[in-house]
């Protein structure tokens, strides 16, 4: 009962701006102006939203953001498991080596590669095109290091037995790795998700016409030289966050059930 | 519909015909892409756009809005670095001087659109527009909007507390820089705020109130003079005081705390901006029912309001056809009768011409614009050469704000300030090679 | 080709293509950048070593990379701790956990720059709904964003309540790969909570908690919007964070090659940390 308690004080909390940027997307421009703040539209208006839609081809940009985050994430889910296997099953000798480079590559700040990142995409020929949003990201450092970390602590006495039993590396990758990593293919799926959702930089520099906009890229020009429209950011805002609420909930219960019924036999 | 002379033979004709037209305006059709640093202009011209191509079929205009302060220069710049530089750009008096080298040169269209000489179309436009676009004897980009510094007024606040201010029926001349500080005083006491005045975080402003003092950071030579000034620390020191006294929030210029919304919601009664407010001004109008002003800012050794705006140009990008899609689309938003008084009654901007100006079919732009006009005409012409230049740019965004910000969080003195920004200055002037 | 199958070499090949191109080549650039003096629009310069001259003796860079420090060593043990209680609290499958997982993972979902702006308003010394709130009852207004000590704690506090839901998310996948059987056999065996908890639960979360540990230092370190946002790194320098000077210095000064100069060292130097801290990690929980 404590630990259902502590959660919902803690959740209370986390919720403030949130509740704070929804609420708001739902007054009126002056109202958002007004001191001191009022806790609850005045007037309930929808103008931001209106705005949003009238001014924007918002579902092309919706559709646009969905094509990248979703292919993404497919691409990113096979190359996290892929590597992960290898990093934490593997034999070969390079493999501490390019575990290092790739967590030294953590730390690496996306805005300060941007120059080079534009570059390379530039030179691949993958300028202007929302491929260009794909394939520079679709490997993860992040990814690959969750991945590694998770796999470890895949008993290798499975891997052993299969492999006694006669099975290749292929079927030893579909039939036992990959439905043991269902927790973390449903973790993968999300984070990945979000991260090409919330993408602001890649989008910047690839990307040189309208239509192919992304909803973070519509949503940073908001902030203009000569101003801001305040209604219209929060509006975006709220419509950007909820396809990926959407997502976390569906995957959660799609593979995260049915975990411990398959059970891990020591 | 049927058509009786000659029956079918004509309709294939005719159908004929609208296939060729069809296919040659797609053939034929030409797509222009436009960079702008704004959401609303972005808007604007997309409007504008869509007149023009009533005219023009033929043309599409992509105009794309890139975050100001977020990447529009980053963007501009590796553009142009990779060879696909957009064919179109609305680009700031801040940013004109780092591109000019690659901004067609319009001079033959002008004075073939005009049938004057480019002498003569630069002498229609204030000093500062007309400074900003020439390059040499070349025109590198026509004039967008004009903009002046200017005070907003929270018109409430002052009445309250019984205070007028310039220019009205009572009170036509410019406050003295202490009328000025007793009128913000008064409106504050009255009115129970915390502070008086508000003020963006920019080195634009900054330079405003320099200039009223009459000091210059650059001289037209663009040597640093800064320090040569006997009340160069005075005046730094004038400005951290406004702080310090509690004129202006200090989160303001220590952390960017929000100007606009400090003075729109109340907090503050005044706001030394300026004429790009308009449009802001007359929206939160309408929604809250609250009255707000353009005033004149304090006069001192100098009065005027700091002028800026910003610029079309057309980048060269070796496609002749749409070079020369996008050239006509300029001439066409610099044209008195073309685009240019449709862009001004729209976006409620200044015109940047000297003599001409629209009626905005809206009583209080009509009356602000005269405010700013006013402001605007007696600028010194060096206000405009040390302002707006390759080494400007890059000393004034952030290394000059910077320096004042930390004067006022109290970790530089006046004197500091003016050493550290003329280290600034020759690193900038090294880099450039000069 | 046989043998890369048999050491599982193979499975690495597709990341490892994309891993040089895009990430191991721009670091590449980045060095090559670093020699040169560049403002994008006009020519390189080589320079040699001077960018490394000259960000020695930048005082801001070397106050930037304490600032980070603090900002990182501040939001790590609070994330770390705080995504540990609540991976616990919410790791059964039930309704009651799933639902409020959202909660916490949700300010992850946020875009980085709309979270910053959020917090912006909330935190906003004249403005802001917070202080509004104190104000009504009757404490003055304090300044979040203007003192030094504080603003760094906002932007802490800002991070902390970004990644605490992903880091959540990490536990709760380790948790659940714990086996049922482990705790049922220590339960029989008399075990109280505590005891379950250190002697079982932790000890079994050795790799997610590396992994939590390092990305978050990973994560700190490499970001600047919170930052950027908040307080555009003020009052004076007193919040700027590495990539944010470095940042500045690219794009408002123009200074390609410094900023790249400064990326290199900055990387070497916080990798170095990172590596000391997780070696001390890994020795003390070898230990247990």
């Amino acid at each position: 009962m404590t630990r259902k308690i502590v959660v919902i004080i803690l959740a209370i909390i986390f919720m403030i701006p949130v509740y704070w940027t929804v609420i708001s997307s739902f007054k009126t421009l002056g109202e958002i102006y007004q001191y001191p703040p009022t806790i609850f539209p005045k007037h309930f208006s929808l103008e931001g939203y209106n705005s949003i839609f009238k001014n924007m081809d918002f579902i092309r940009y919706l559709g646009n953001t969905l094509f990248v985050a979703i292919v993404s994430t497919v691409f990113t889910v096979f190359l996290c498991l892929t590597v992960g296997y290898s990093l934490a099953k593997g034999t070969f000798r390079g493999k501490n080596f390019l575990s290092s480079l790739i967590m030294v590559t953590l730390f690496i700040t996306a805005e300060i590669t941007m120059v080079p990142l534009f570059i390379i995409i530039r030179k691949l020929g993958l300028m202007n095109s929302l491929w260009g949003l794909i394939i520079p990201v679709v490997f993860t450092p992040t990814g690959a290091f969750t991945a590694v970390q998770y796999m470890k602590d895949i008993p290798d006495e499975l891997l052993e037995s299969a492999k006694i039993d006669g099975a290749t590396e292929i079927q030893i990758f579909n039939r036992i790795i990959v439905p043991l990593s269902k927790p973390l293919i449903a973790a993968l799926s999300i984070f990945s998700f979000t991260w090409r959702w919330n993408d602001f930089i890649l989008p910047l520099i690839v990307i040189n016409e309208s239509k192919l906009y992304t909803i973070q890229l519509a949503l940073s020009s908001l902030q203009g030289q000569y101003g801001v429209a305040w209604n219209e950011v929060l509006a975006l805002t709220v419509l950007s966050i909820v396809p990926t609420l959407i997502i976390f909930l569906l995957f959660q219960n799609l593979f995260m059930k049915g975990l411990m019924a398959g059970g891990l036999k020591y | 519909m049927k058509i009786y002379y000659g029956g079918k033979k004509v309709k294939n004709l005719i159908s004929l015909f609208i296939m060729v037209v069809l296919l040659s305006i797609v053939f034929f059709s030409v797509d222009l892409t436009m960079y702008v640093g704004d959401a609303t202009m972005g808007r604007n011209f997309s409007y504008l756009a869509k007149i023009y191509q009533k005219d023009h079929p033929d043309v599409n205009i992509d105009v794309v809005v890139l975050p100001y302060y977020g990447g529009f220069m980053q963007k501009v710049s590796l553009s142009i670095m990779s060879g696909e530089a957009p064919d179109l750009v609305q680009i700031t008096t801040g940013y004109i001087f780092q591109v000019s080298d690659y901004l067609i040169n319009l001079v033959p269209y002008v004075e073939e659109a005009y049938n004057i000489s480019a002498e003569e179309y630069k002498e229609q436009l204030y000093s500062m527009p007309k400074y900003c676009i020439e390059k040499g004897d070349s025109i590198i980009a026509v004039p967008l909007e004009y903009t002046v510094q200017g005070l907003w007024i929270n018109k409430e606040m002052f009445e309250k507390a019984g205070v007028c201010y310039p220019p009205s029926g009572e009170r036509e001349e410019p406050w003295t820089w202490e009328e000025f500080k007793n009128a913000l005083t008064e409106v504050k006491k009255v009115n129970k705020i915390p502070y008086a005045l508000s003020m963006d975080y920019s080195a634009d402003r900054f330079l405003g109130y320099l200039g009223m003092w009459d000091i210059k950071i650059l001289d037209e030579n663009l040597n640093f003079v800064w320090g040569t000034y006997e009340n160069a620390e005075e005046a730094i020191q004038e400005f951290i005081n406004l702080f310090n006294e509690g004129y202006m929030p200090k989160a303001e210029w220590l952390s960017g705390q929000a100007a606009d919304q400090d003075f729109f919601s109340g907090r503050t009664a005044a706001y030394w901006s300026g004429s790009w407010i308009c449009t802001d001004a007359i929206r939160v109008s309408k929604d809250t029912g609250k009255e707000y002003d353009a005033a004149y800012l304090p006069k001192m050794n100098n009065w005027f309001g700091m002028p800026g705006g910003s610029f079309l140009g057309a980048f060269k990008t070796g496609k002749t056809e749409k070079e020369q899609a996008a050239i006509d689309f300029l001439m066409w938003m610099t044209d008195k009768e073309g685009g240019y008084s449709e862009f001004l009654k729209y976006g409620y901007y200044l015109s940047a011409y000297k003599d001409y100006s629209v009626d905005y079919e809206n009583k209080q732009m009509n009356e602000w614009a005269d405010t700013f006009s006013k402001l605007g005409e007696n600028y010194p012409e060096w206000a405009v050469i040390t302002r707006a230049n390759e080494i400007g740019s890059r000393l004034y965004y952030e290394p000059l704000r910077k320096q004042l910000s930390l004067g006022i969080a109290g970790q530089a003195t006046p004197k500091q300030i003016i050493e550290n920004t003329k280290d600034e200055y020759e690193r900038i002037r090294k880099d450039l090679g000069f | 080709m046989q043998k890369w199958v048999r050491n599982r070499f193979v499975f690495s090949i597709p990341s490892l293509i994309l891993f040089l191109l895009f990430t191991f080549v721009p670091v590449i650039i980045t060095i090559y950048f670093s020699f040169y003096s560049w403002d994008l629009l006009h020519h390189m310069k080589f320079i040699g070593f001077k960018n490394f001259k000259d960000l020695l003796s930048d005082k801001w860079f070397w106050n930037s990379i304490f600032v980070s420090f603090k900002y990182t060593f501040l939001s790590v043990p609070l994330i770390f701790i705080l995504s540990l209680i609540l991976g616990i609290f919410l790791q059964e499958e039930d309704r009651f956990s799933k639902t409020f997982r959202a909660f916490f993972y949700w300010p992850y979902m946020v875009p980085l720059v709309a979270a910053g702006t959020m917090w912006k308003w909330l935190l906003s010394t004249d403005t802001g709904m917070i202080n509004a709130i104190l104000s009504k009852l009757g404490f003055s207004n304090i300044s979040w964003l203007e003192n030094p000590h504080l603003a760094l704690l906002s932007t802490v506090l800002v991070q902390v309540w970004v990644l605490t839901g992903f880091m959540m998310m990490l536990f709760i996948t380790g948790l659940q790969n714990i086996p049922q059987e482990l705790h049922e056999a220590a339960i029989v065996d008399g075990a109280n909570k505590f005891q379950l908890f250190w002697k079982i639960t932790f000890p079994l979360l050795k790799n997610t908690s590396v992994l939590v540990i390092i990305l978050s230092i990973a994560y700190c370190f490499r970001n600047f919007t919170i930052v950027y946002i908040l307080t555009t790194g003020g009052p004076g320098y007193a919040t700027t964070v590495t990539p944010l000077y470095i940042y500045q210095q690219a794009f408002s000064s123009y200074r390609i090659g410094y900023a790249s100069a400064m990326s290199l060292v900055f990387l070497i130097i916080v990798f170095i940390v990172s590596f000391f801290a997780f070696r001390v990690q890994e020795k003390e929980s070898g230990e247990i």
